[in-house]
């Protein structure tokens, strides 16, 4: 499986490849315990999801001084349709 | 001090007070690195602002901040190059509490990159100082918040913990840091790592200062949806003894230790038994394997936060011939290598055909940790532990093997898997370098945390 791909990184730069694989042999030391009939922990709160009201914010300046590049108000990026 | 630095602030002394910090700032942290900016004019117009209105909890008092928490109009980068120039369009919460009450933001401190990291060794700026040895670290990742305040260069600061993150560095740096449980301080404006771990907390050089902090910046937030709406619980700080008082000490606690530091955690229990604290022995059998749970969680959480730096709507961009090169040019220009390794942990952990192996095999035993812990608490009321194992090591001695970073994270990671509260309490020195102890409950004990912290901090000074 390509993980750099799927973590959308470059390249193969082999030390990072050796740390990855090692900690993940750190890690499976999980396997020693028993969770058969465990409820998995997905939350340390139960909680309701807020939403705010549909109303567009006043931070138009903002957001498009963060843009790296801009067209008007628009970002501009690479073309996505082929 | 808050109370006695705010008394002179309103008798005029205000304009005095915080040059002498932006004065001695500027004298001293080329030498430990605790902020990558500093911002100078905003405190001289905040002290215009706080002139005309002298109201406030926090009136004048000089707070810095960690570069992951939004100030409006301010840089924000997260101790990363991906974030170089954006700059935050809102304040946090925390942020936004910390200013109706008369506070004046310092500046942005250093941090270990996206929070990831035990001694900002892994900021993209620099290492900051432990401010008793420039040799070593100042701990992480909130090494710069830690360090800031043990330097006088403010009076509070704020930092973030997922895993440790202001407790290990207050122990480094010989201050209190305070954890409070998951969903009583607002993440809102906090950039995230991994959203179920993360916490805001105030680092401070007493309890009462931490106190002064916490009430301000803690409370339900409608715009965080893990805030917890219940109510809080107004904190009594007496002085006193513990009679009464349960403590729990973990049966194998010195295992990997550093001597110096278990003989220090054995002289704490003795003198917190002295103070009338019952002893308890716990037995905790799945508490070795917190660090596995972590370092599969944390990672897993922060490659879906991090998905969103990609070169497209803030930070740097480096162009590729088409988006997905984009994506990636960008991403492996502005990660670090920590980050990048936890991003792939993180994503392998979570991918077809592993997820069960190690992202919801991680979840189940975070379950029995947990549980474990809410049982001891059923018996005892706090758990007390060494911060760290060992004293603030030199700089360079653990970046080439990220596992033994991960280990100075075993005593304070458990806290994080089961969302309670904890405390580093600094306990004097070893050969020159600070030493701490933690304490840690289960959640929504803060309010009693910090007032049993307050008699054993009034105890000490006795001595």
């Amino acid at each position: 499986m390509d993980l750099f791909k799927l973590a959308m990184l470059e390249g193969s730069e082999v030390r990072i490849i050796k740390d990855t694989e090692k900690i993940l042999e750190f890690v499976s030391r999980l396997n020693e315990v028993d969770t058969s009939s465990i409820e998995p922990f997905t939350h340390p709160v139960e909680f309701i999801q807020t939403l705010r009201e549909d109303k567009p914010s006043e931070y138009k300046a903002e957001f498009l001084r963060n843009f790296p590049e801009s067209f008007e108000n628009y970002i501009k990026v690479k073309k996505v349709i082929e | 001090m808050i109370k006695q630095y705010i008394n002179e602030a309103r008798n005029g002394k205000l304009e005095d007070l915080l040059k002498g910090y932006l004065k001695r700032i500027k004298e001293l942290d080329s030498k430990y690195n605790a902020f990558i900016e500093v911002w100078e004019e905003d405190v001289y117009k905040r002290i215009e602002e706080l002139n005309k209105n002298k109201r406030g909890r926090l009136f004048g008092v000089p707070v810095s901040v960690k570069d992951n928490i939004c100030v409006r109009g301010k840089e924000i980068t997260c101790g990363s190059k991906i974030l170089k120039n954006h700059i935050s369009m809102y304040n946090a919460t925390v942020v936004e509490r910390l200013l109706q009450q008369g506070a004046a933001l310092i500046g942005r401190t250093n941090m270990d990159e996206f929070a990831m990291g035990s001694s900002t060794e892994y900021s993209a700026y620099f290492v900051t100082k432990n401010p008793f040895d420039v040799e070593r670290v100042a701990g992480g990742s909130s090494g710069g918040s830690a360090a800031s305040c043990a330097l006088k260069f403010a009076v509070a600061s704020l930092g973030s913990d997922t895993g440790g993150s202001i407790r290990q560095p207050a122990a480094f740096c010989g201050v209190y840091g305070f954890k409070p449980t998951y969903g009583r301080v607002s993440r809102f404006g906090l950039v995230a790592f991994a959203s179920s771990l993360d916490q805001i907390g105030p680092f401070a050089t007493s309890i009462e200062d931490i106190v002064e902090v916490y009430e301000v910046i803690s409370g339900y937030d409608e715009y965080d949806s893990t805030s917890i709406p219940a109510p809080k619980r107004e904190i009594k700080l007496v002085d006193g003894d513990l009679k009464g008082i349960k403590i729990g000490i973990i049966d194998g606690v010195e295992k990997g230790v550093d001597s110096e530091i278990i003989n220090k955690y054995y002289e704490f229990i003795d003198m917190l038994e002295s103070l009338g604290a019952q002893v308890i022995n716990l037995k905790l059998k799945y508490i070795d394997y917190s660090i596995y749970v972590y370092y599969i969680i944390a990672p897993a959480e922060a490659s879906s936060n991090l998905a969103r730096f990609d070169g497209i709507r803030y930070g740097i961009r480096v162009d590729g011939k088409d988006l997905w090169e984009t994506y990636r040019a960008t991403r492996s220009a502005g990660f670090g290598d920590e980050v990048k390794r936890r991003i792939l942990i993180g994503t392998f952990s979570l991918s077809s055909g592993y997820y069960d192996a190690y992202y919801g095999k991680a979840q189940k035993v975070r379950r029995i940790i947990s549980d474990e812990f809410l049982s001891a608490f059923k018996i005892c009321d706090f758990i007390v532990l060494p911060t760290t194992p060992t004293l603030p090591f030199k700089i360079g001695e653990k970046t080439m093997d990220p596992i033994s970073m991960y280990l100075s994270d075993i005593f304070t990671i458990p806290l994080n898997l089961y969302g309670g509260c904890g405390i580093n309490i600094p306990y004097g020195f070893v050969n020159g370098l600070p030493c701490g102890m933690q304490i840690i409950s289960k959640p929504l004990n803060d309010e009693f945390l910090l007032e049993v912290c307050y008699k054993i901090e009034k105890s000490m000074e006795v001595v």
